[in-house]
């Protein structure tokens, strides 16, 4: 408190034109702003010169971008979101200019934001292939057609949720991909519907049938070992022997289209079903949230991009509330989840397992 | 049961989102804003007016989670000294438009002739007036709205204008925002606030931020 004071009468002494004052702010800022150079761009070099345009950034104006510094938080973590706010501007500005050549410093700026959004919309090991080419996606559509998308940036609200959310959505296009492609084989299909989720966890989410037994007796459609083995075993019987999970390992871009009059029939009614029950999901989340406390609400965004990167502490900073109190928060968002949305199968198989 | 909220099939969380889609403000949350919210340095009625917007907001919610991760990222670093000392020597360029004075309107309750019980107070400084209104449901509850005369729409139009009170040692920021349409209009809690014989409400103008 003492410092976040000082820190207030420093800023006020500097924006009202007193040069030591001016002096001492630079020298207080310049080791975190070393720090965010560092650690947003490639190499040292890079982050010298990125370190002394943004100091002089600092200083433009009189100092005008700390006039919004108000002591409600640290200077140093107001500094930090500054300069972040700051080398993305320039970074978009560039890429604006020549998407091409502003490329490499976008990609060392956003690269591990970027990263770690598709990591948490893809966890764990399983997709660990698919990530690179998420990635891969990713990159392609901010940089298809000149960087069109990142130019649309107008320097309102902050660059890296602008790139951010941009990301997301080509990201969450790719990942609806998956199931536009990914239909079970027609054989599969006539088969009963214990078959066909041991054909997903096995065959699509690479699980031993020992795990899947396991997942299927967490949903509540516990199976005895005998009728484990007897399953897998026409499902042995009926998978085709060159069958290939289609959409896993390979760029969208590279990926076959299949038109909907290669699928079956029975493939066809599968597949709407699939797409019709998902919107009745979408659905009843729109109606959902609405009636959700601001922090419900929040936390629901949390569990629907993905969180696994995120620790507890690191929750309850988000959403500022005691760590306690987020377990709680944890308990009633999938509560009423529960409620409103146990009709639809998969939603229900993945409450069971949390 | 993880510790944390996931285990949703990546294709139906994908789909789930689209229920979520929120609505997007044009300047987003500024970097002084999130920095507060997450150094947990707001009061209650902006901590809840922040998380309303990261919930409705995806583009704010993802800067913030991203911003949480690189915040902790950031280790102990030097800077250069030589660089330091050239920067710290160099005095700043001369302001593009000069910085406004801090303007303190003093509201008590003889301030107010309105007549009207939803109106706290009301004072007028110059070419500027502030009125505190009470929500009508919620004494703790009140709208500020300071509006400039057209006149001197020029002069002020996207400005960022504060308004504070002082509380002992420290400062209570109602409301923080552009100046648009010659208005800033917000929402604010009077709670622990006493308009009418104690607290004068401060406004300050800074420059036009990028």
């Amino acid at each position: 408190m003492q410092q976040d004071s000082e820190d207030r009468s420093l800023v006020r002494a500097v924006l009202a034109g007193e040069p030591e004052a001016q002096a001492r702010l630079m020298r207080r800022a310049a080791d975190t702003v070393w720090a965010c150079c560092r650690r947003l761009t490639g190499d040292e070099a890079s982050a010298r010169a990125a370190c002394e345009n943004t100091l002089a950034a600092i200083q433009a104006d009189n100092f005008a971008c700390l006039w919004a510094f108000d002591g409600r938080s640290r200077l140093d973590t107001f500094l930090a979101l500054v300069v972040r706010d700051l080398l993305g501007r320039d970074v978009l500005q560039r890429v604006a200019e020549d998407a091409a050549a502003g490329w490499a410093a976008f990609e060392a700026l956003f690269g591990g934001d970027l990263r770690r959004l598709v990591q948490r919309r893809l966890p764990g090991a399983f997709w660990a292939e698919t990530r690179q080419d998420a990635y891969q996606e990713i990159c392609a559509g901010l940089l298809a057609a000149s960087g069109r998308r990142l130019s649309a940036y107008q320097g309102y609200g902050s660059p890296a949720g602008f790139v951010l959310h941009l990301a997301d959505r080509l990201l969450v296009d790719f990942i609806r991909s998956f199931r536009a492609r990914r239909r079970l084989p027609a054989a599969i299909v006539r088969l009963e519907p214990l078959d066909q989720t041991l054909f997903r966890l096995v065959w699509w989410r690479g699980m031993t049938a020992e795990a899947a037994g396991m997942v299927l007796e967490q949903q509540g459609e516990a199976a005895s070992r005998a009728e484990l083995s007897a399953a897998l075993a026409r499902l042995h019987r009926a998978v085709p022997a060159d069958y290939q999970p289609e959409t896993w390992q390979m760029a969208l871009a590279e990926a076959p289209e299949i038109p909907a009059v290669a699928l079956s029939p029975e493939a066809a009614m599968v597949a709407d079903e699939e797409n019709g029950t998902l919107a009745k999901a979408a659905e009843a989340i729109r109606e959902l949230a609405p009636g959700l406390a601001v922090a419900e609400r929040l936390y629901l965004r949390l569990l629907l991009t993905g969180a696994d990167d995120l620790s507890a502490r690191d929750i309850a900073r988000l959403m500022q509330q005691p760590v306690e109190e987020v377990y709680r928060l944890r308990q009633r968002v999938l509560k009423k989840l529960k409620e409103h949305l146990a009709d639809h199968p998969a939603i229900k198989n993945w409450l069971a397992s949390v | 049961m993880t510790d944390n909220p996931s285990s949703l099939d990546p294709t139906l969380a994908a789909a789930l989102s689209d229920g979520l889609e929120g609505s997007e403000t044009k300047d987003g949350i500024s970097p002084a804003l999130l920095a507060a919210y997450l150094d947990g340095g707001l009061e209650e009625l902006t901590r809840a007016r922040t998380a309303h917007r990261l919930a409705a907001s995806p583009s704010d919610f993802l800067n913030a989670v991203a911003a949480m991760g690189y915040l902790a990222s950031l280790s102990a670093e030097t800077a250069p000294r030589d660089l330091v000392e050239a920067l710290a020597a160099r005095r700043p360029n001369a302001p593009v438009r000069p910085l406004l004075p801090v303007e303190t309107f003093t509201l008590l309750a003889a301030a107010s002739d309105s007549g009207s019980r939803a109106v706290l107070c009301r004072s007028q400084s110059g070419i500027w007036t502030l009125e505190v209104f009470v929500a009508p449901n919620d004494a703790g509850k009140g709208y500020l709205l300071l509006s400039v005369h057209p006149d001197h729409r020029a002069t002020y139009e996207g400005r960022r204008a504060r308004v504070f009170v002082t509380l002992g040692n420290e400062e209570r920021v109602l409301a923080e925002d552009t100046v648009r349409d010659c208005e800033v209009y917000a929402d604010i809690s009077l709670a622990g606030l006493d308009l009418h014989s104690r607290d004068a409400i401060n406004v300050m103008f800074g420059p036009i931020l990028p």
